[in-house]
């Protein structure tokens, strides 16, 4: 290649391994935290500093570890119960949101907004002293209900971007013939926000499985979910027991991903095409 | 349509509309953007109630009816296809709401698919057809119920001239071999012209006029729908004592019958259609022309348009078509006459818009009688 040629062509192309240097370097300081995690969980010897061997020791403790296990599964459930909830209230708060009418859809969206950007510290705050005055003990219920505040935000924007996007005629389409409003939904606009429900129901359940500040808040006496324990064997002095449990949440959030995208590529191919026609 | 009404807000979007359809035509409402025609359609369909007035079908009044429960179909301007289904399953929605028997379902299906030619899709989904083909799907799905009236909401917007025609002509068969009665709107006088039995014309809320198409284009009831069907001159003019004097220098006398209701010094228009003026030399002598020089000439291959200018420094087009033989064009600068058939000259209120009948003998020049 010239060197006419090469001062032709636009700053990227003409070095383009500067793109992939940023690129490598940002992902990076991504992703090493991560990276070191899963490694040192794999320490033979507690440090989450000098690594020694590769062993199964960790593993071994957490899988012996009750309370642990046990903080794991309560997580789990509430995750999926506050996902479910979100996702049901944030949907149905999406249409309010899209077609509440001119002053409806103000008040909506501008609830929602407000609710997404106020610190999760206030909020969770603000609904600890709720709870208190209310004379309710904090238990597994508040803190679904907590997750439950906070998801339904969030499905509930997901959501609206997508229904915004939606040709309402479709649905008059539905109604011409012979649908009844709802069924029409049902039949037509439910269909095609398939996609953004999955995505965002596993948007709320990553939200609640990982939450940290509203559980803190709204949690009691009972078993812990899974941050507040690792939170509180932090203090206490930290073995590599903790990045066991930390890779094992990562593979459940995969797991539950994987499961999710097979179960809608399973539904979607059974729902198409079912009527033959005579030739 | 009895008297129908509608309101949004202060303003009336339709206004006191009379329609009657026959079963089995293909019948047009026409009208610019915003001439209450898509809110006609819609209150039709059930999706709006009007106001005032009733709406009949088949005799029974469905004012209340909702569209899930109108036996009235749509085809509508985005076709509204349901993405996640297949062509097959798409049209095949209204049957399943009402239960049909599978059997029947298939039968019907692959019945309405072969009048629309679309049996080899079936199974496509619509995101994968053409747009042509997908606005066949729309009518097929809308078909397939055999509904007492058809709705098209400016079906053919969508599609390319070429194609626009082409489904002009098929929509035309299709709507003859399946025997329903469509409700056509548009803004397209030409698309209204060639594949309506009967044409409603609308602006600003109000029918116009209703007629055949020959009704509409020949006969027009008023200036508006004069001016929206085709091309035609419009000259204005002056009344006095009997005579409309146009600026251009010609006048027409009115009929006895005195039933015009102008009084002295009313604007009128006279509007002749380009293609039914016609040329003559200024030396052959006549009692009836307009004087006028070409100052246009455009080739139009099956035939010839001229503007002339007339006295008064305003145009007309008259449109001189190619007969069998040869006919020699006009060279720009020639002084010509201007003449046409008083059956051919329409004459409006140059305010009201409103038809003048009755015109008598043939025009006179304002220089002599």
């Amino acid at each position: 290649m010239t060197a006419a040629a090469r001062s032709d062509r636009p700053g990227n192309a003409r070095r383009p391994w500067v793109l992939w240097a940023i690129t490598v370097l940002v992902l990076a300081l991504m992703l090493l935290p991560v990276a070191v995690v899963m490694l040192f969980s794999l320490n033979s010897q507690s440090s989450l500093i000098v690594f020694r061997n590769v062993s199964l020791t960790w593993y071994r403790t957490l899988f012996h570890d009750g309370p642990m296990l046990s903080s794991l599964l309560i997580s789990a459930e509430i995750a999926v119960i506050a996902a479910l909830a979100s996702l049901l209230l944030g949907t149905l708060l999406a249409f309010g949101m899209q077609r509440g009418g001119r002053a409806g859809s103000t008040t909506a969206n501008g609830m929602v907004f407000l609710r997404l950007v106020t610190p999760e510290t206030a909020t969770a705050a603000a609904l600890f002293l709720l709870l208190t005055q209310m004379k309710i003990t904090l238990n597994f219920w508040t803190i679904v209900a907590g997750h439950v505040a906070l998801c339904t935000a969030f499905v509930a924007v997901v959501v609206r971007s997508q229904l915004s996007g939606i040709n309402r005629e479709t649905e008059y389409a539905a109604q011409d013939l012979g649908a009844r409003r709802l069924g029409a939904l049902w039949l037509v606009v439910i269909p095609q926000l398939r996609a953004t429900l999955v995505a965002a129901g596993l948007l709320a359940f990553v939200l609640s499985f990982d939450d940290f500040v509203t559980t803190y808040f709204t949690a009691g006496v009972g078993t812990q979910p899974l941050p507040l324990r690792i939170y509180s064997m932090l203090r206490f002095g930290v073995t590599p027991e903790v990045n066991a449990a930390g890779v094992v949440m990562l593979a459940m959030v995969a797991v539950v991903l994987t499961a999710t995208a097979l179960g809608v590529v399973i539904v979607r191919r059974r729902a198409v095409g079912r009527t033959r026609i005579d030739r | 349509m009895i008297g129908v009404s509608k309101r949004f807000k202060s303003q009336y979007a339709v206004k006191s509309v009379d329609l009657s359809v026959d079963e089995g035509t293909f019948f047009s409402i026409l009208g610019p953007s915003g001439c209450g025609k898509t809110t006609t359609l819609r209150m039709l369909g059930g999706f709006i109630t009007p106001d005032e007035g009733e709406i009949r079908l088949g005799g029974e009044q469905v004012n209340s009816i909702p569209p899930h429960r109108r036996d009235v179909n749509t085809v509508f301007q985005s076709y509204a296809l349901f993405g996640h289904l297949s062509v097959a399953d798409n049209v095949a929605f209204g049957l399943k709401r009402k239960r049909v028997r599978s059997a029947e379902i298939r039968q019907r299906v692959g019945d309405i698919l072969r009048v629309v030619s679309l049996e080899e899709r079936a199974h496509a989904k619509p995101a994968e057809l053409s747009g042509g083909q997908q606005q066949r799907v729309a009518l097929a799905r809308a078909l397939v119920n055999m509904p007492k009236l058809l709705l098209l909401d400016e079906p053919l917007g969508a599609l390319d001239l070429k194609l626009r025609r082409q489904m002009q002509t098929e929509l035309k068969h299709i709507q003859r071999e399946v025997g329903v009665a469509f409700i056509y709107v548009t803004h397209d006088q030409e698309e209204a012209l060639t594949m309506s039995d009967r044409i409603a014309v609308m602006n600003e809320g109000r029918v116009l006029q209703v007629g055949s198409p020959s009704e509409i284009y020949e006969r027009p009831a008023n200036l508006f729908v004069a001016q929206f069907i085709g091309s035609i001159n419009a000259l204005p003019g002056t009344y006095r004592d009997g005579i409309v004097s146009l600026d251009c220098g010609a006048s027409i006398t009115l009929g006895s019958s005195g039933s015009s209701g102008l009084s002295d010094g009313d604007a009128a228009v006279a509007c002749i259609r380009p293609e039914k003026i016609m040329l003559a030399s200024p030396d052959v002598p006549a009692s009836s022309s307009v004087a006028g020089t070409i100052a246009e000439a455009t080739y139009l291959g099956s035939g010839i348009s001229y503007r002339v200018r007339m006295s008064d420094g305003a145009t007309a087009e008259v449109l001189a078509a190619r007969g069998a033989g040869q006919v020699p064009s006009v060279p720009v600068g020639t002084q010509v006459d201007l003449r046409w058939l008083t059956d051919d000259c329409l004459l409006f209120h140059r305010n009201s818009g409103q038809a003048i009948g009755d015109l008598a003998a043939a025009v006179d020049t304002a220089a002599g009688a």
